[in-house]
């Protein structure tokens, strides 16, 4: 195994530890909404919210490099350049996670200064970690960059996929520097922090997990590479076609020109298509293999990104983009409805894809099966399902009485609260959130479970002779 | 719009994509299995998104530029699967030709 | 048809210049978007008040002309007591933009809908019916003093944060100067459920 390949897994392991982090304070924030009152003043519901979503980035971004670690030395059939480098800054990386998640925790927040914004709390959505963090995340980002750009100069050839993950990373990294500035105007805030927040998720990271799926089916299934290669120029264009001009779907409300409207929903209302496109590559695959794939978990959670993300990304999302559907559904639990949905089918799947990619190969297996990663796929699943249905119903309930009809004051707000269909999907949140969790703990037995090929037989072999 | 019509379309306009992923899904397991049925799921996926995309036309107050959007998105939606599975199909027969 | 297909979709690299073809002209039209949208949302231009609006009245009404709300800036309507100049103003608010970061209060409650939806959103906070009881100078010392110290008004309490006076003031101004842009009509309806 190349020096990278193990960093990959070190990787893939934080991001698990992450995803976990992730979950905990997941359902302890869906606990605010059905216990008034909840650790008041101790630790309140934004410090929770804090920790969920940025754990979410970081386990995600940590998902991501482990990938690339994993399959570039592969794919140039050579050591990583500057892998020595790569490996003190995972440390860097994790230590400076610790100690910005202790600090959430137990600081919380500080004064209106700039040593606040330096040190605690930069309290700006998705990107709240305080500026030396940002700094440590940076510095990480870097070198990663110059792992792959670096290597790939190194042994004088590139491949379609690394081509285009090479000239990703460049709007990646640039784009993350928007986690720095602390802008007056919040509308100017809010259009350079969409940029990022967009042009990651609806762009950036779209390419990005594009190359690594790609590099998953040539690795799960034999998928050739020049059928790949197509296929992510094929979704770079259409992505990026779409979802570079649809970042102007959230450019409705924050006080930018009205012609943000007919641009953002235009492009917006595309986006699907590429994704369309995905589900048919998927249909394709699947039914080429008949259904069947020596690592039976790496292969369904790759069939579930596909339609995942369709339909968390293209159907949650093409209810609420257009402008006068926006205007009442806009900063409500449908919001999050699209949000969860969006992220798991989009990255989630393709990172718990890849955990068991690595996890076949890293343990010497040949395929990999069993009836644990089908109860983690289906706990994980189902209570996705759960939750982004709840939150539908609840966000739906929301947009129709506090905005449609209450006119979104305070008083409408606190009308809002105690209507029976928000509750009641406030608590099927909680539950489908517990029923998440349960997956999520599933996931990791069956990642601990499996063990060393080697080890694996010789027990066999114990247990046959006795 | 009132409040009962912004639900009303927004369910719609989630129903009008759902109808594209239906169509495009058993479009492509009937290629896959040619199975009757499956091609039968299509088409009445694809009839459905016709009927959803009337509805949002003729029934909705969304403003005519999203209304000729969504006919026009009807039109590609057909296309998509049967355009993506020739691609693919013709990809990997080049593939298994060299 | 067919054979157009053939030779132009079914040719990878067509697609591989498609990418780059796509990528480039469309970061350069929104690149030229945003040349022309920071433009527009500078403050001082009709979509966004400069920061001394907070020495008048702002409203948020509906606009027949526009059917939708808008905001409406009125005649001198002091906060604290005091007429702040521009530069005064956009320091204050500077500030106001500090102690909402530093307090994460955006993973609470929304700005112009972004944010967390936990708590109300507080675009236009400053007239909420709540406080629009109150004429301005009295209305932004009521909104200081709730902010200072939290009364629980529903099932969700707000907690504190230790926000000191000089802080709540800057806060009281930055709603009071961000209810006055222009955010295309939202929210919508906004004090018409009760009458205002």
């Amino acid at each position: 195994m190349y020096r990278s390949q193990r960093l990959g897994l070190k990787y893939l392991t934080a991001s698990t530890v992450m995803f976990g982090a992730m979950v905990v304070f997941g359902v302890l924030s869906s606990i605010y909404y059905i216990w008034p009152g909840f650790l008041l003043n101790v630790f309140n519901f934004n410090s929770a919210k804090i920790v969920h979503i940025d754990g979410l980035v970081i386990w995600l971004l940590m998902g991501f490099l482990g990938a690339v670690y994993w399959f570039l030395p592969q794919e140039l059939e050579r050591e990583v350049e500057g892998i020595a480098l790569a490996e003190i800054l995972f440390w860097v990386f994790c230590a400076a996670v610790a100690v910005v998640v202790v600090v959430f925790v137990f600081v919380q927040y500080g004064s209106a200064t700039e040593a606040s914004m330096w040190f605690i709390n930069q309290g700006r959505k998705y990107v709240e970690a305080p500026r030396w963090a940002a700094l440590g995340i940076v510095a990480v980002m870097g070198v990663f960059a110059y792992n792959v750009i670096g290597t790939t100069v190194k042994s004088r050839k590139s491949t379609g996929i690394l081509t285009v993950l090479m000239f990703d990373l460049i709007p990646l990294v640039v784009l993350y520097l928007d986690a720095f500035p602390e802008i007056r105007n919040m509308s100017e805030d809010l259009f350079w922090w969409w940029w990022l927040v967009h042009l990651w998720v609806e762009a950036t990271w779209e390419v990005l997990i594009g190359c690594i799926m790609a590099w998953t089916l040539i690795h799960l299934v034999g998928a050739s590479r020049r059928v790949v290669e197509s296929w992510l120029y094929v979704e770079v264009a259409l992505v990026l076609g779409t979802g570079i001009l649809g970042l102007g779907h959230h450019y409705f409300w924050i006080g930018t020109p009205r012609y943000w409207f007919a641009i953002g929903g235009f492009f917006s209302a595309l986006e699907p298509l590429p994704l369309l496109g995905m589900v048919v590559h998927a249909v394709y695959d699947a039914g080429s293999h008949h259904l069947r794939a020596a690592n039976r978990p790496a292969f369904y959670w790759t069939l579930a990104e596909a339609f995942g993300n369709f339909i968390g990304g293209g159907v949650w999302g093409f209810m609420m983009t257009l402008p006068q559907i926006n205007l009442y559904s806009h900063g409500t639990q449908w919001t999050a409805s699209h949000g969860h949905f969006a992220f798991w089918g989009a990255y989630g799947c393709g990172v718990i894809a890849v955990l068991y990619l690595a996890l076949e190969k890293s343990r010497g297996h040949d395929g990999l099966d069993g009836s644990a990663w089908k109860w983690s796929f289906a706990l994980l699943n189902i209570g996705m399902l759960g939750m982004v249905g709840a939150l539908l119903v609840a966000g739906m309930d929301q947009a129709f009485y506090e905005r449609a009809i209450g006119g979104s004051t305070w008083g409408a707000f606190l009308a809002m609260e105690g209507r029976p269909w928000f509750v009641e999907g406030m608590w099927a949140r909680f539950a489908f959130g517990l029923l998440f969790a349960c997956g999520y703990a599933m996931l990791v037995y069956d990642l601990l479970a499996t063990r060393r090929r080697e080890v694996a037989v010789s027990d066999s072999m114990a247990a046959a002779g006795s | 719009m009132t409040p009962a019509q912004m639900l009303a379309t927004a369910l719609l306009l989630g129903a009008f994509v759902t109808a594209a992923g239906a169509y495009g899904l058993l479009y492509c397991a009937a290629q896959v299995s040619d199975h009757k049925m499956l091609r039968a799921g299509g088409h009445l996926s694809y009839m459905g998104l016709c009927l959803i995309a009337f509805a949002l036309v003729a029934f909705t107050p969304l403003h005519i530029g999203w209304k000729v959007l969504v006919a026009v998105s009807c039109a590609i939606y057909l296309m998509i699967p049967p355009v993506t599975w020739r691609y693919l199909a013709r990809l990997h027969r080049e593939e298994r030709i060299r | 048809m067919m054979e157009r297909e053939q030779r132009y979709i079914q040719d990878p690299l067509f697609w591989r210049a498609g990418a780059i073809a796509a990528t480039i002209f469309m970061s350069m039209v929104l690149a030229a978007l945003t040349i022309d949208t920071l433009r527009q949302i500078t403050p001082g231009s009709p979509r966004v008040p400069a920061y001394d609006v907070i020495n008048n009245s702002v409203a948020y009404q509906y606009d027949p002309a526009r059917a939708e709300y808008a905001p409406k800036i009125g005649g001198e309507e002091l906060i604290f007591g005091h007429k702040y100049s521009p530069k005064e103003a956009a320091d204050l608010i500077g500030k106001g933009k500090l102690v909402i970061q530093s307090r994460a209060c955006i993973d609470c409650h929304t700005f112009f809908g972004n944010g967390g939806y936990y708590a109300p959103d507080l675009t236009r906070a400053w007239m909420d019916p709540v406080w629009s009881i109150y004429a301005g100078p009295k209305r932004a010392d009521k909104l200081a003093a709730f902010m200072m110290h939290p009364l629980r008004l529903g099932a969700r309490a707000m907690p504190d944060l230790h926000i000191q006076r000089d802080e709540a003031e800057a806060a009281v101004a930055y709603l009071k100067w961000m209810s006055s842009v222009d955010s295309n009509g939202f929210p919508d309806r906004f004090g018409a459920a009760s009458g205002q």
